[in-house]
């Protein structure tokens, strides 16, 4: 019913041609249930043939209550609802998480854990832009670059799995450093993968970034001008490929980004071919940036030395008194930051992603809300694909990169 | 017994042969299709039901026989019922004049030409194929419309506007072939390669092309295949279809395959005859086999490699390129024919209008495309100046921006 009235409405609000007559249009309703809306996105199409005069996108249909949730969980246990955001990425959000809640308890994570955390996120990005790739690329109609790119993504996978025994939902890196030691081996696997994949990625280029028909598809589609994108809120490569510089990791570095040596691409069109090459040449960086990271990656300490933030090991847990309260008292507690809210932003690998957690001195989120950069990048896709074809459409949505669960969280 | 008896039974005969085999290969040319798509994209594809995957087909078809048919509500019934029968049988029925053998296979007597390896030695067989190709769109576009799903709809028309416009294309473009061969008989085609001593894709590279990119987007193949472009239309004019009816258009899909490429085998690579092994009998089917096979290969490499093409420039290469290409090779070949010139004539031609093809593109691409940016040296590409990697110092920039922004605990 409900969904009749909306249909209803919106081709009330169909647009009138010069002479002031309604156009001959049809609706068409795209999504929840389409194959290349990544995931549940539903776009409400108004079209003049195969033209798109009026693009209307809905969504929570993937809604968790994520941000809700978060408020009847301990700071501790918190985190696991981060991995399931933007699950193409649960790492960056665990970083991200991590960072705000370290803010708040004003804490200093060792340098093992600053780099361990720059490499594991990088590491991450690289498999988000490879899923990325490989669903725009198959949603343009080039399908083996799909299963190539989840070929690679495998590989970093199996290294998230060497760490942490998960592929996917890590909860790797919590609050005050990493849930446990980087594993032997780590470098050995780390390093072979950042051997192989520079090939690897010359192979995608080969395949995708001068064939004359991917350029067809994607150059001057879906423009969005770079006033338009910082109107919209737009981050990540949906912003630089319109040409504004702006990275998170260079513009408020954290977790010791400063300390590393690589470039921002950016593009100017703002177009998709433009949101693709900037995303592209990103992995280049994110390669150097793991390389130089694993370069200079200290020993010592993965956590902070405070049994009230982090469990004991377990070997003390039987032998010793006091570890025992301790795991009892943050697994069953957690702990108590002081009150105060705190902003933490970082660059996950679809643009822009913010932590603003409000703490009023108990041991659980105040109110914990996540500027989600997918929800803030969809807004923009109305105005990129107005005027534009039905073909045309999947290139955008593909080129803006978004995971519905972040869009929805 | 009455030559025209033994011709009617024959004829019938042969007929049931051939659907019967066309259905068997078109249920393991998915199979192929699949597996060789699996390879070309790291995967093993489908081989659990018997050995290799053999009995997939099988297992597929008494799948699609137990599925529930479902027709929408607000589909016109008796179209919709009808629509998948009707590209069956166009697919079906242009596959009757492919040449799989010599007529004089078995002798030259009425009974031995009868039954001969082809079910109809028409002597418009060209001109049948594409008539009845031009038949298949009916099978979609009523399809498409009949389902009441506007996927469907915006699929069936896409395929009306892409198989009238490639028609033109692949008419004109085999009109040299039938210059050379002076007959429209697919027989007849082959029969002349061999007397002139030459596959025809040597007089016409250039047809071949045009013939080969225009089949392609005639039989809706990849990257073509904007009708059922699952990522943009779900499924195109199939979306409202289900089992044995959705079975009977990816029948048709893949039959007019074969047919597309028997017509070019035929066409352009001398059909059944390669050399002096064709007096043995079976010989020359599997000549034609692999011939067919190789086609269909291509087909598939195509899919797996290339993204789609949009939709209006499908129409703009058909209309724009293809087209007066294909004009220009028929008044070239007429030329040749006329004049009574040597064959390789109008191969120079071909072979120059495809190197000025060649050096236009990579010209304009150079010119609108990469100039040579240097970007990491690792991959050394050339890169489009529209993307530039940018330097920023971030010690600096940290200083200056740390400041607003930031809520700090109160």
């Amino acid at each position: 019913m409900q969904l009749e009235e909306r249909q209803i409405e919106v081709e009330q609000s169909e647009p009138l041609n010069d002479e002031g007559a309604r156009r001959d249009t049809m609706t068409i309703n795209m999504g929840p249930q389409h194959p290349s809306t990544h995931g549940v996105l539903r776009l409400i199409l108004t079209l003049d043939g195969e033209t798109i005069v009026k693009a209307v996108p809905d969504i929570g249909y993937l809604h968790t209550g994520i941000e809700k949730t978060a408020e009847d969980k301990s700071y501790f246990k918190a985190l696991v609802l981060t991995d399931r955001m933007d699950y193409l990425a649960p790492l960056c959000n665990n970083l991200g998480y991590s960072l705000a809640v370290e803010k708040l308890l004003d804490l200093t994570v060792p340098e093992r854990a600053l780099y361990a955390r720059v490499i594991l996120a990088e590491l991450q990005r690289l498999a988000s832009h490879l899923v990325w790739l490989g669903s725009s690329a198959l949603d343009l109609g080039a399908q083996s670059v799909f299963l190539y790119c989840f070929r690679e993504r495998e590989l970093i996978l199996d290294i998230f799995e060497l760490c942490s025994g998960v592929r996917m939902m890590t909860s790797y890196i919590m609050p005050g450093g990493l849930q446990a030691d980087l594993p032997e081996g780590f470098d050995a696997q780390v390093r072979a993968f950042l051997a192989l994949f520079p090939k690897r990625l010359r192979e995608y280029h080969d395949l995708l970034t001068n064939n004359r028909l991917w350029i067809d598809r994607t150059k001057g589609i879906a423009p969005l001008a770079a006033a338009d994108a910082i109107t919209y809120g737009c981050s990540g490569a949906t912003l630089r490929g319109s040409g504004v510089v702006y990275d998170v990791r260079k513009a408020f570095p954290y977790s010791g980004y400063e300390r590393f040596d690589f470039d921002i691409p950016v593009g100017s069109n703002g177009d998709v071919y433009d949101r693709y090459l900037v995303r592209m040449l990103e992995m280049d960086q994110s390669l150097r940036i793991i390389t130089q990271a694993l370069d200079a990656l200290p020993g010592g300490p993965w956590q902070v030395d405070d049994p009230k933030i982090v469990p004991p090991p377990k070997y003390l847990i039987s032998s010793n008194m006091e570890s025992l309260i301790h795991h009892f008292k943050l697994y069953t507690e957690g702990y108590r930051p002081p009150a105060g809210e705190v902003y933490v932003r970082t660059e996950s690998p679809k643009g822009e992603l913010g932590f603003y957690v409000v703490s009023d001195g108990s041991a659980r989120p105040y109110r914990m809300h996540v500027r989600a950069p997918s929800f803030a990048n969809l807004q923009a896709l109305p105005s990129m694909i107005e005027g534009q074809l039905l073909a045309d459409v999947v290139a955008a949505i593909g080129s803006i990169d978004i995971v519905l669960g972040e869009v929805d969280r | 017994m009455d030559a025209t008896l033994v011709a009617i039974i024959a004829a019938v005969v042969k007929s049931a042969i051939v659907i019967a085999a066309l259905l068997t290969i078109f249920a393991y040319m998915t199979l192929i299709e699949r597996r060789v798509l699996a390879r070309f994209q790291r995967r093993v594809g489908p081989n659990r039901a018997g050995p290799f995957g053999l009995l997939q087909p099988l297992a597929d078809g008494m799948k699609m026989a137990f599925k529930e048919q479902i027709i929408p509500t607000r589909a016109r019934r008796l179209v919709f019922v009808i629509a998948p029968s009707i590209s069956v049988f166009v697919a079906l029925a242009a596959f009757a004049v492919v040449p799989l053998g010599s007529p004089t296979a078995w002798g030259s007597s009425p009974t031995a030409r009868a039954w001969a390896p082809l079910v109809a030695d028409v002597n418009v067989g060209i001109l049948y194929i594409l008539a009845l190709s031009s038949l298949a769109v009916y099978g979609i576009v009523l399809g498409g419309w009949s389902s009441g799903n506007h996927y469907s709809l915006l699929g069936a028309l896409r395929s009306a506007a892409q198989m009238v416009s490639y028609e033109v294309s692949i008419g004109l473009a085999i009109a040299g072939v039938l210059m050379f061969a002076g007959t429209l008989s697919m027989v007849g085609i082959v029969q002349a390669q061999v007397q002139q001593g030459i596959w025809f894709i040597l007089a016409q590279p250039l047809g071949f092309i045009l013939y080969f990119i225009a089949a392609t987007a005639e039989v809706n193949r990849a990257p073509f295949d904007l009708p059922e472009a699952e990522q943009e239309l779900v499924a195109g004019y199939l979306t409202e279809f289900s089992g044995l009816r959705w079975s009977l258009y990816q029948m048709s899909e893949y039959i007019n395959m074969i047919t597309a490429a028997s017509v070019a085998a035929t066409l352009f690579f001398g059909g059944w005859t390669l050399g002096g092994l064709d007096g043995i009998p079976g010989i020359p089917f599997v000549w034609y086999t692999i011939k067919v096979a190789v086609v269909l290969f291509v087909f598939i490499w195509m899919r797996a490699t290339l993204p789609r093409i949009r939709y209006d420039q499908l129409m703009r290469l058909g209309w724009q390129l293809l087209l007066p290409l294909a004009v220009l090779n028929l008044v070239v070949t007429a030329a040749v024919v006329a004049f009574d010139v040597p064959w390789w004539i109008s191969t120079i031609f071909s072979l120059i209008v495809l190197a000025i093809g060649g050096i236009v593109y990579y010209v304009r691409r150079r010119r609108v495309e990469p100039s040579a940016q240097p970007s990491d040296e690792a991959l050394r590409l050339a890169l489009p100046t529209s993307v530039r990697l940018v330097r920023i110092d971030s010690s600096a920039s940290a200083a200056t921006a740390r400041q607003p922004a930031e809520v700090s605990p109160n």
